[in-house]
């Protein structure tokens, strides 16, 4: 009898080592599952914060779409000098009462244009990344100034007075002519 | 003097015209202040019945506009690389915004400036004033188009406590980004007695003299700070000044309490708002 109660005592201790055993697993299991969500959170941040970090060429254009120049010129400076792209697509007239027919114009112009974009982009590997804003345009800049601290200069696209955006930006700020448009400036120069 | 980090800002909109670009406004200034952006839409609980106005889904139909501006900032916040935490609401919207700036420990909210009549405010409601009143932390309101910047700052003064401290935060503001601060004092006397002798000049006299102790605050603390005593409607006194000498920022203090006849009337603060020209700070 004695036996007996000394086997199931000895059972039951082993039960309860198992059962412990099993709850000290599962706690490491959630505290690696926990260890990883963290080391995941943080690699995530990280990753945005260098994202951030890395400087941006800020392209500016009033139309839906970028010119053929400015495109150009801008992929090929930010791949030179490892930068992102940024395009601000400014819509200057938002409260046009034509029943919204302008706006989605230049969401779809902006659409078609950003594609565009993305796939010269890739086989340059450069980053693009783009924003629809309204408004005018020396305001846009100011703003995208003051939010993003990693503009390194600001390149604007045709239509748009470079004077407007220089009194309001605090990098550089150039425009890129095509060859047509400066032959047509020579021409009525002389 | 005591400063004052600010480390969450709450930006509250919804979706017309004046809080188009509230949510921009409010990452700029994180960026500068490296703070963290929570942008809250509160959608206006409804109890009515409105299948009676043959509306099905009335809840989503309120839901979804708000919904779409809230997804829009979260866009537009990481397209530029940036955060910001988006948080949607229902029910009375300034109970819902104080209730998330307690909640998140929000140190600022950003709110934006209806330009209403004292009658549209009774009507329509006065969102901006309850959050004023009850809200825990300073109160930041934009009007539409306007730029956050800190290099002129317009502060009223008066003596009470309210004001002094907007004075304080006033000036932690201009030592932090190199602005120069204007000092106003409104002195505002009843038209009955200010026709009495002397009553007009005591009133300056005094003005000054409070006038004077903020600008040895100032002195104190390396920031140039401009003077001025006027005699008319505060409000009317601020809003002109701001116009004259192109103020980026108004800063107002708050008082808790309010009286029945604001109500009615409207605040200071209210008056100001429906008017200014530029940012108006509301400090607590």
């Amino acid at each position: 009898m004695v036996r007996k109660l000394q086997r199931l005592m000895q059972n039951i201790q082993m039960i309860n080592n198992t059962r412990e055993r099993t709850m000290a697993e599962k706690a490491d299991e959630k505290s690696i599952e926990l260890a990883g969500y963290y080391a995941n959170r943080i690699e995530d941040g990280l990753a945005s914060q260098n994202y951030a970090k890395k400087h941006v060429i800020l392209l500016v254009t009033r139309n839906g779409h970028l010119t053929e120049a400015v495109m150009t010129y801008g992929l090929n400076v930010a791949e030179r000098l490892n930068l992102r792209l940024l395009v601000a697509y400014v819509n200057t007239m938002p409260l046009l009462c034509d029943g919204g027919v302008r706006n989605n114009r230049f969401a779809e112009a902006v659409q078609d244009s950003i594609v565009d974009l993305r796939t010269r982009a890739r086989a340059k590997g450069v980053l693009v990344d783009y924003v629809r804003e309204s408004g005018r345009v020396a305001k846009v800049v100011s703003r995208l100034c003051r939010t993003l601290q990693s503009i390194a200069f600001i390149i604007v696209d045709k239509d748009i007075k470079i004077e407007d955006v220089i009194v309001k930006a605090s990098v550089p700020v150039f425009n890129v002519y095509s060859n047509e448009i400066r032959r047509q400036g020579l021409k009525s120069s002389h | 003097m005591k400063k004052h980090p600010v480390k969450t800002i709450l930006a509250a909109f919804n979706n017309s015209r004046e809080n188009r670009s509230l949510f921009k406004e409010a990452l700029a200034l994180a960026s500068s202040m490296r703070a963290r952006v929570i942008a809250v839409s509160v959608t206006p609980g409804y109890e009515g019945n409105m299948n009676r106005f043959f509306l099905k889904d009335a809840e989503q139909q309120l839901t979804e506009p708000l919904q779409k501006t809230l997804r829009e900032a979260k866009e537009y916040a990481t397209s530029l690389g940036l955060q910001m935490s988006t948080i949607h609401r229902t029910g009375k919207p300034c109970d819902e915004i104080i209730a998330v700036a307690n909640e998140e420990g929000a140190d600022l909210i950003l709110l934006g400036c209806a330009k209403r009549l004292q009658v549209e405010r009774m009507l329509l409601g006065r969102t901006t004033a309850e959050v004023i009143m009850n809200g825990p932390c300073d109160v930041l309101l934009i009007p539409e188009d306007a730029e956050i910047r800190f290099d002129k700052i317009l502060v009223g003064i008066s003596g009470s406590k309210a004001s002094i401290h907007a004075g304080h935060r006033a000036l932690d503001l201009a030592s932090t980004y190199g602005g120069e601060v204007h000092a106003l004092y409104v002195t505002d006397i009843p038209t009955d007695r200010a026709l009495r002798y002397g009553v007009r000049s005591d009133a300056e006299k005094k003005g000054w003299n409070i006038v004077k102790e903020f600008v040895s605050l100032g002195d104190d603390l390396d920031v140039p700070v401009i003077t001025a005593v006027k005699g008319n409607m505060p409000e009317a006194c601020i809003i002109e000044y701001a116009k004259e000498k192109g103020i980026n920022l108004i800063v107002l203090g708050s008082k808790n309490d309010s009286l029945g006849f604001d109500m009615f009337f409207g605040s200071v603060i209210e008056h100001v708002t429906s008017r200014a020209p530029c940012p108006i700070l509301v400090a607590k």
